[in-house]
């Protein structure tokens, strides 16, 4: 017997049989939505797994092509920056000096930097140079002085331009 | 609901498939509008297993249905209005069938001109479930003064739709 069997018989007694089963039975029930379970991010159905575990697999690809994407383009950037560093033309150079800049340093662009330094007459790209090496290549005065004794020009002009950082500095 | 209160979602499912429908009628009722009654459903369930460390009570449905309550007035405020629900219909003929919409649909306007506290005794009273006792302690009131309630909609619905 349900618990609302007291319900039931009070509709019978309050309206009479006839008209309390019709009304009783004039009540529609509409059926309830399926549980949206929020409490985790779970889903339940396999096919659900499925298609979330084929999402992060598709995210991880793309972060890995991402990655080697981007890993062509610095290597792209690295290149382009060595062909302008070994340009006759200083605007080229001092072009190939500023992307430099955003790039990482790497011992082959350390390489020509000090060619740079060591040789271009230009004491703009000079200057630019030092002040790329000085950071990271020439921490060492001992290295300093080995480099500066091999600049071909403007050698007093670089000298200075490496006291002036270390005052700075 | 002891299980469910202990953390089974196995048992919450049970709790789910036995009151999700007396739950889901009588909040459709109560917000007039399936969108609102499935949000107050869901609501309900999701706080039930928040607070189901909580449960002290007798029995899970009259719980159930003080969460569902709550939710309906926390969530929706204000007069409820009744909705015109389509019929899950137990007739067995087209005429039949024709005959018990229409009834079902006058009945769905004239519980829409009963007073709020009427009309929700009545709803809860064919489709909780719970006992008249039950339904008093969930509205708060007597189990005389729901009686009378009760007999006076009764009466006034048995008068409007002529049975």
């Amino acid at each position: 017997m349900s618990k609302n069997t007291d319900a039931r018989e009070f509709w019978h007694s309050e309206l009479g049989d006839d008209s309390g089963k019709a009304l009783w039975n004039a009540f529609t029930e509409v059926e309830p939505p399926e549980l949206d379970r929020q409490t985790s991010g779970r889903p339940q159905a396999p096919w659900l797994w499925m298609g979330m575990a084929a999402s992060w697999l598709a995210i991880a690809a793309l972060f890995a092509w991402n990655f080697d994407l981007q890993k062509d383009v610095v290597e792209a950037q690295e290149q382009t920056a060595l062909v302008l560093l070994e340009a006759e033309r200083s605007d080229r150079v001092l072009a190939g000096l500023a992307n430099v800049r955003q790039l990482k340093r790497d011992p082959e662009i350390s390489a020509a930097l000090l060619e740079l330094l060591k040789n271009s007459d230009d004491p703009n790209v000079q200057i630019d140079a030092l002040d790329l090496l000085l950071d990271n290549v020439l921490k060492d005065p001992d290295l300093r002085r080995e480099v500066l004794e091999q600049v071909r020009f403007n050698r007093s002009f670089v000298e200075f331009a490496i006291q002036s950082q270390e005052v700075r500095t | 609901m002891q299980k469910a209160a202990a953390g089974s979602r196995e048992a919450m499912d049970r709790l789910y498939a036995d009151l999700a429908p007396p739950l889901y009628n009588y909040v459709l009722r109560l917000s007039g509008d399936p969108e609102r009654a499935d949000d107050a459903l869901q609501t309900t369930f999701l706080n039930a297993w928040h607070g189901r460390a909580s449960f002290r009570g007798k029995g899970a449905r009259p719980w159930f249905f003080v969460i569902a309550r709550n939710a309906v007035f926390r969530h929706f405020p204000g007069e409820t209005v009744l909705e015109s629900v389509d019929s899950v219909s137990s007739a067995t003929s087209p005429a039949d069938e024709h005959q018990a919409t229409e009834l079902a649909d006058r009945l769905d306007e004239a519980l829409a001109r009963l007073s709020a506290d009427t009309r929700e005794a009545i709803v809860l009273s064919r489709l909780s479930g719970l006992s008249l006792e039950e339904i008093a302690d969930l509205l708060g009131v007597s189990n005389g003064a729901l009686r009378v309630r009760l007999s006076r909609g009764l009466k006034r619905l048995k008068e409007e739709l002529e049975l």
